[in-house]
């Protein structure tokens, strides 16, 4: 039994990409229950998703009133398949960066009981993936930290392209922080004894939209970062 | 002799306290909230109409200076309401987090039922 698959798709303005990635989607997994959770967006997402939802089958639409994060978008996307009871949970965003044709790579490690959580690396090998010099020293090093802490080399904690387990979505409805950077969760997912896993996957550039990256951001970035090594250390 | 900034000070810490009373009527601060104003409203006003007593706690802080003393006991004072402030704020956008995820899921449920008993029918 393969068990029930749900893909979240969270997204914020991303009417000109969508359309593309529900149907790479649901080419590569026909029978899932596709997520796709509005952001609060001030462009035509929402009426995107809902012709797209008339289209194809099995396609669910939620809507936040107002814009609280991918990361919040995505926890609703997981409580939703979660109360459902869906087995497995998919994460591809809906800027268009994630390619979905690769997702077997990521489910298959996770259908297997391999690994509970399983992520998709820009990092892993030399893709051509490009960022900023600030993002690029952030994602090192945090990916430095967090493999010390893990005891197990992670080169892409931040990366959005995820699958895992029904016990890990379980963790993401009751104790995910959307403000926090992943690299919290990750830590929480390792002291609660999950077993992670980085394949090598694609990352595009972004066509259209704008990245979440923020200066408000990267002055809190070390102060979440902080955070977390503090709760890691006493609380988890 | 009084000096301009007493009274100023004085009026303020009376229009505050007068401010914490109406809030407390109101139902806006809880008794702990209005009693912790209220207290620290009137030790101010007290300050301002009592210069001198900032001396006694001049050996408490270790310190020589009178205006240093009273300065630096406001900013561990607005340290500490900016930080109550912060976890204030921290929590009602963390409910509101959860509310609008939950409305989010229950708005698709409802409409989703609606057709189902629209199409049954």
């Amino acid at each position: 039994m393969r068990g029930r698959i749900a893909v979240v798709v969270p997204a914020y303005n991303e009417a000109p990409t969508l359309a593309d990635v529900v149907k790479a989607v649901k080419e590569t997994l026909p029978d899932c229950l596709l997520i796709i959770v509005n952001d609060g967006s001030s462009d035509d997402t929402l009426r995107v998703a809902s012709a797209l939802s008339a289209n194809y089958s099995n396609i669910v639409v939620l809507s936040h009133l107002f814009n609280l994060g991918s990361g919040a978008a995505f926890q609703t996307g997981v409580a939703y398949a979660f109360i459902k009871g869906y087995d497995y949970f998919v994460r591809i965003d809906g800027d268009g960066q994630h390619n979905p044709y690769e997702v077997h790579k990521l489910l298959n490690l996770v259908i297997s009981g391999k690994f509970d959580i399983v992520v998709g690396s820009r990092y892993l090998t030399k893709t051509g993936y490009t960022t900023s010099f600030t993002r690029r020293f952030g994602i090192a090093f945090t990916a430095k930290l967090a493999s010390m802490l893990t005891h197990q080399k992670l080169t892409d904690v931040n990366s959005g392209y995820k699958v895992f387990n029904r016990r890990v979505a379980n963790l993401i409805v009751k104790f995910y922080l959307p403000r926090h950077p992943a690299f919290d969760f990750i830590l929480r997912l390792h002291k609660a004894g999950f077993r992670l896993a980085e394949v090598p996957v694609e990352m595009r550039t972004r066509k259209h939209g704008k990245s979440e990256f923020s200066y408000t951001r990267l002055i809190l970035y070390p102060v979440r970062i902080l955070q977390a090594l503090i709760r890691y250390a006493i609380s988890y | 002799m009084v000096k301009g900034i007493q009274v100023i000070g004085m009026l303020v810490m009376i229009y505050l306290i007068l401010n914490a009373l109406r809030q407390y009527r109101l139902r806006n601060y809880s008794l702990k909230q209005t009693c912790f104003w209220l207290i620290l409203w009137v030790l101010v006003g007290v300050l301002f109409a009592f210069p001198p007593l900032a001396e006694l706690a001049l050996p408490v802080f270790a310190m020589q200076d009178m205006i240093l003393t009273v300065l630096v006991v406001g900013l561990i004072v607005v340290f500490v309401l900016v930080y109550h402030a912060y976890q204030q704020v921290a929590k009602v956008e963390r409910k509101l987090m959860e509310l609008v995820q939950n409305l989010a899921i229950h708005d698709y449920l409802s409409e989703a039922r609606m057709n189902e008993e629209k199409n049954g029918n």
